[in-house]
């Protein structure tokens, strides 16, 4: 049963210029995107900076207001209800962000941090056989902390006083202290050094088990969302081009653009050694997108139809997908 | 540490990349910052070399001193808040560059070694063409004239893949993409065809696809220049495909070098051993596997243990390795490591 | 408390030595006009009728001079005159009685006893010295001038032994010390009291400038749209006006109105020129800060758009609101001199902008006493505030925390 179902979603941004700053065109950030997330599940994306990746994450937490298209969560549409009508839906689906540095109020100590999200939506409870017990905020910020693999004395120092990875499991805590099924990570591990990502990934891991999490794992890293995810979808300027399961990702993808992700990435041992794939050229510019299939241009087996119509998003067997004509 | 008889058994292996007199010597190199807290050693007695043809990866973790090393080589960190302990000797052409005057560092800055950096958005000034900047390096190092200037720079951008060269030159640093002026960084950089070339985390912020091209092109510039590379980076991907040898740094100190295969063969350094494991393989089928993590955090630098500065996290340590600091010792051919008990030598083959 | 100085940017404040001693001196100056201000409302009529005391004759230097033999003369046919002119009134007991330099007066003697004892010998003296021309290295004529002021100036005085022999009191040495204005006035009451408008004019406008450009630069950061317009409109109408202009227009425009007179007037026109500066740079700083992720995490918990902004932006502008606070603190200290000099300014009360302006005359005499008081005692504020602003700025600067 899915628990997310996203259709057709798109974020078109207004670029305003000229003398009379009127709008000139408008970024298509997210161009008519379509999936859905079952429960339990992880679901990656991967693309390139300019993809569309996070501003799909923000949508989905409503910090934009999508222009087109709708999503429903757990049967309820929200892709346009107001500040009030979302209060529920914010409390069940929850957000980690990417920079650890600027993702904690420099002001707040992480009690006071915690304390707020946690008045604010009134999770300070146990839930004992389907029964909710109140507890008090301090008690629970303590577990949070705990959770997240700080130590106790943590709570009454100020964010900068910790580390990156530090930083980031306080970011998760204050995700989690809103008591969310659903969380949205946007490249969490990403500014993190190696070994502290590894940390990190674990961490969300174990979470994701012991509070029964559904995830949405956004990443430009092929090899962590592999390793991470039961499905992924690859974005390229604002389209999804391939949704396929992880574990056939090197066997089977088909887009060309999937393949030369997947031949881009560096290898994991020196014996190993091959040429990378390079493609040639630059993402476009998404301002004007061109009329056909966004990739065309960088394809090495485009051909002129490919110019000429966008190719469809076609199921090529269960649970997976791919937008090229070419493939297949 | 061994710099001499390292050198001599580099040139008795022969041919191979990395043989033959090094370009560059970098013997017990320590440099200190002056900070609020009191004086810092960044770095600790690092030593290494780099021969022509090939390229040299450092290794670490944020803080463990990579960038710093690069940048007391080329002299850039600032006279006032950090010097060089005595004993520090960067050795480029009889010459050593730690003791070197201003002036005969600006001869071999850009001309002799040059470097590139991690972030192509800030490194060209904004408010000039490219062509001029391009035209700026080679009028400072070099006695061309104003037209040989131009071709030459033109056939810099060629050699870098520029597309469109011609029409690139008279354009401006935001009109490029980030592997476009990352690509115009190079070709700045190799303009003096210059013995060394540091990049400093070159690909860290560009798209993997950009990456990809990045690390082909320094490939072939590499084969066709013989120019010696120090790539520094944290991505031990990176290393994999494009580095001859490593060396790994930890909080300050060199903890092992080694040639790549051998480094990724059998670690000899619980720190690599743990570095190499925990990051997630492409292709390898370990979906949903907790990864192998090494706990705890790099110690802060003011407050350095008394022993192995990576003994608090290291799952093999004991009584002696809290006490004491081990050397960098020679552990096999042209390897170095640094640790009481260095993990299982490979058979040789 | 405790918190507040463990922050970094504190620490590294007080390890500025520089920093440090200019806080020292700007606690001096606030407790300097803490003190005026609680004085003035504990004595009847309040300290500012002591600014407006006659102390002595015109123009006295203050303690570093050594007098001239005329100045000497002057100063004690000063003390004879005003004298003479109480004893010829109707009721000579009750003038003498009235008579007062400061905290000197005449001894409480019956009329005829002053008559006798100081304005009889004092006449004699003064016959005889007026028959030397030069007084200068005449030995005969300095005695005289010795005598003339043991009768006159000695007589006077707070406190008399019995025989009626004064001192000086030690009110009267303090108020002499930097000499007297052109009434006669005290420089040095005059300069500390003005400290205390100084200090009034640099919080209040400085306050009031910030808390608006705060609040209105926060409000056009964060919610953008019309009310961004709104704010920049209005704030690039203001600064368009040469800001000197504005404050006299307003000041002029208050003339003759209930609160001419006040203050009032000159915070008005401060506050209406001084809110840019900060609406400009909080407006900046807000628009960075909301692309924070930190911002957006607020959002996507559910908090409100008024909690964001109040708790989660604008505590972050805290240190462009001190350095502001401090550059305004200045801005409004020296727009005050500026004003009162050109007489639009501070009425009713002393000030240094009113005393430099009360000194453009005496200069030219080569009194520079008073002029020069009020510059140095503007400039030490100024320098103190000038170098604890700039330790603000580094010790705040996100860059280097």
């Amino acid at each position: 049963m899915s628990l997310l179902q996203v259709d057709g979603l798109e974020m078109h941004f207004p670029v305003r210029g000229g003398v009379l700053n009127r709008v000139v065109s408008h970024v298509h950030a997210v161009n008519g995107v379509s999936f859905e997330v079952r429960r339990g599940e992880t679901l990656g994306v991967v693309g390139e900076s300019g993809c569309g990746k996070s501003t799909l994450g923000k949508c989905l937490v409503r910090l934009h207001e999508p222009t087109g298209g709708s999503f429903r969560y757990d049967g309820v549409e929200y892709a346009h209800s107001n500040h009030g009508e979302l209060m529920d839906y914010r409390s069940r689906v929850q957000m980690i962000f990417q920079d650890p540095y600027s993702s904690l109020n420099p002001r707040l100590t992480i009690r006071d941090c915690l304390r707020e999200v946690i008045l604010f939506h009134g999770t300070n409870y146990v839930e004992r056989k389907g029964v909710r017990e109140p507890i008090g905020a301090d008690e629970l910020i303590l577990e949070l902390v705990e959770k997240v693999g700080l130590r106790a004395d943590a709570v009454d120092k100020y964010p900068h006083e910790f580390s990156g990875g530090q930083r980031q499991r306080i970011g998760i805590a204050r995700a989690l202290a809103c008591k969310p099924e659903f969380l949205i990570a946007d490249e969490p591990v990403s500014a993190l050094d190696v070994s502290i990502q590894a940390q990190v990934l674990n961490l969300l891991m174990d979470l994701k088990d012991e509070f029964g999490l559904t995830l949405i794992f956004i990443s430009h890293d092929l090899k962590v969302i592999e390793h991470f995810c039961d499905r992924v979808l690859v974005m390229y300027l604002g389209n999804v081009v391939e949704e396929i399961p992880c574990e056939e990702l090197h066997a089977s993808a088909q887009h060309p653009y999937t393949r030369a992700l997947l031949g881009a990435n560096p290898i994991n041992h020196p014996s190993e050694k091959r040429e990378l794939t390079v493609l040639e050229g630059d993402v476009p510019s998404p301002f004007d997108l061109p009329k056909g299939c966004a990739f065309a241009g960088r394809c090495p087996i485009a051909e002129p139809r490919c110019r000429e119509s966008r190719p469809p998003l076609e199921r090529k067997s269960s649970g997976h997908r791919a937008a090229c004509f070419l493939v297949g | 540490m061994n710099s001499s008889h390292l050198t001599t058994r580099a040139a008795r292996e022969g041919s191979a990349p990395g043989s033959g007199k090094p370009v560059l010597e970098v013997e017990h190199l320590s440099t200190c910052f002056k900070t609020d807290q009191g004086v810092v050693t960044a770095i600790d007695d690092v030593s290494f070399e780099l021969y022509a043809g090939e390229t040299l990866g450092i290794v670490g973790e944020s803080g463990s001193g990579k960038t710093v090393t690069s940048k007391s080589i080329m002299r850039l960190l600032s006279e006032h808040l950090s010097f060089q302990k005595e004993g520090s000797v960067v050795r480029f052409e009889g010459k050593n560059l730690v003791t070197a005057t201003e002036d005969e560092m600006r001869n071999v800055r850009g001309a002799r070694i040059a470097m590139i950096f991690q972030e192509p958005m800030t490194s060209l000034n904004p408010v000039f063409t490219i062509g001029w900047q391009l035209d700026e390096a080679l009028k400072y190092h070099t006695k061309l004239n104003r037209a040989e200037r131009k071709q030459r720079a033109i056939e810099m951008l060629e050699l870098v893949e520029m597309p469109n060269a011609k029409r690139r030159f008279d354009e401006y640093p935001h009109q490029l993409s980030g592997g476009m002026r990352q690509r115009v960084m190079i070709a700045m950089a190799l303009c003096c065809e210059p013995d060394i070339l540091i990049a400093d985390e070159p690909t860290t912020a560009l798209d993997v696809t950009i990456q990809a091209q990045i690390l082909r092109l320094m490939d072939e510039l590499k084969s066709k220049l013989n120019t010696a590379i120090m790539l520094i980076t944290h991505d031990l991907g990176v290393v994999a495909q494009t580095c001859d040898r490593v060396l790994v740094m930890y909080a300050g100190r060199v903890v092992e070098s080694a040639p790549i295969a051998q480094l990724f063969d059998a670690p000899r350094h619980p720190y690599t051993k743990a570095l190499l494991s925990s990051i997630p393989k492409s292709g390898r089928r370990e979906h949903g596997k907790r990864l192998p993590t090494i706990e705890g955090l790099v110690p802060s630098l003011f407050h350095l243990p008394p022993g192995c500065r990576f003994a608090a996290r290291c799952a093999y340590r004991d009584a002696h390795c809290d006490a004491v600091e081990p050397e960098l010792t020679d552990a096999g051919p042209r390897r170095e490591v640094r640790c009481h008990y260095p993990l299982e030598a490979p058979e040789a083959n | 408390m405790a918190k507040f100085m463990q922050q970094r940017g504190v620490k590294k404040l007080l390890k500025d030595r520089l920093a440090v001693v200019s806080m020292w001196v700007i606690g001096a100056y606030l407790l300097v006009a803490l003190g005026v201000l609680v004085g003035n409302l504990f004595t009847e009529g309040g300290l500012k009728s002591e600014t407006e005391l006659r102390i002595g004759p015109d123009n006295v230097p203050g303690a570093w001079a050594t007098q001239s033999a005329e100045a000497r003369l002057r100063d004690a046919t000063f003390y004879l005159d005003s004298i003479k002119k109480a004893s010829r009134g109707s009721d000579p007991a009750a003038a003498y009685a009235a008579l007062e330099w400061g905290s000197d007066r005449l001894p409480a003697w019956k009329p005829d006893r002053i008559e006798s004892e100081i304005i009889e010998p004092a006449d004699e003296i003064s016959t005889a010295l007026a028959d030397h021309r030069e007084l200068e290295g005449n030995v005969e004529a300095l005695a005289l001038l010795d005598r003339l002021e043991q009768v006159v100036r000695a007589r006077i005085g707070a406190s008399h032994d019995e025989s009626g022999n004064a001192q000086r009191s030690a009110g009267q040495s303090f108020r002499m010390l930097l000499g007297t204005d052109r009434q006669g006035r005290s420089i040095l009451v005059r300069a500390i009291y003005s400290t205390k408008v100084a200090v009034q004019i640099g919080v209040v406008s400085a306050l009031i400038s910030v808390l608006i450009g705060t609040i209105l630069g926060a409000a056009a950061g964060y919610f953008g749209g019309v009310v961004d317009v709104i704010v920049v409109w209005l704030y690039s109408t203001f600064s368009s006006i040469p800001w000197i202009v504005l404050l006299m227009v307003l000041a002029s425009a208050f003339r003759g109105g209930d609160w001419d007179g006040t203050l009032i007037p000159v915070y008005a026109a401060f506050c209406l020129s001084f809110w840019i500066s900060p609406c400009r740079v909080v407006r900046g700083e807000v628009m960075k800060l909301k692309e924070l992720e930190y911002v957006q995490a607020a959002s996507a918990i559910g908090f409100g758009r008024a909690r964001i902004l109040f708790k989660h932006v604008i505590p972050n502008t805290a240190h462009l609101m001190f350095i502001n606070f401090s550059l305004l603190f200045i801005g409004a200290i020296k727009a005050e001199v500026i004003l009162s000099f050109l007489g639009l300014g501070v009425k009713n009360e002393p000030s240094w902008g009113v005393m430099i302006n009360h000194a453009k005359a005496e200069v030219l005499n080569g009194f520079f006493w008073q002029i020069g008081t009020a510059t140095v005692f503007m400039v030490i504020l100024v320098l103190a505030f000038n170098t604890l602003s700039d330790a603000l700025q580094d010790a705040f600067d996100p860059k280097h925390v």
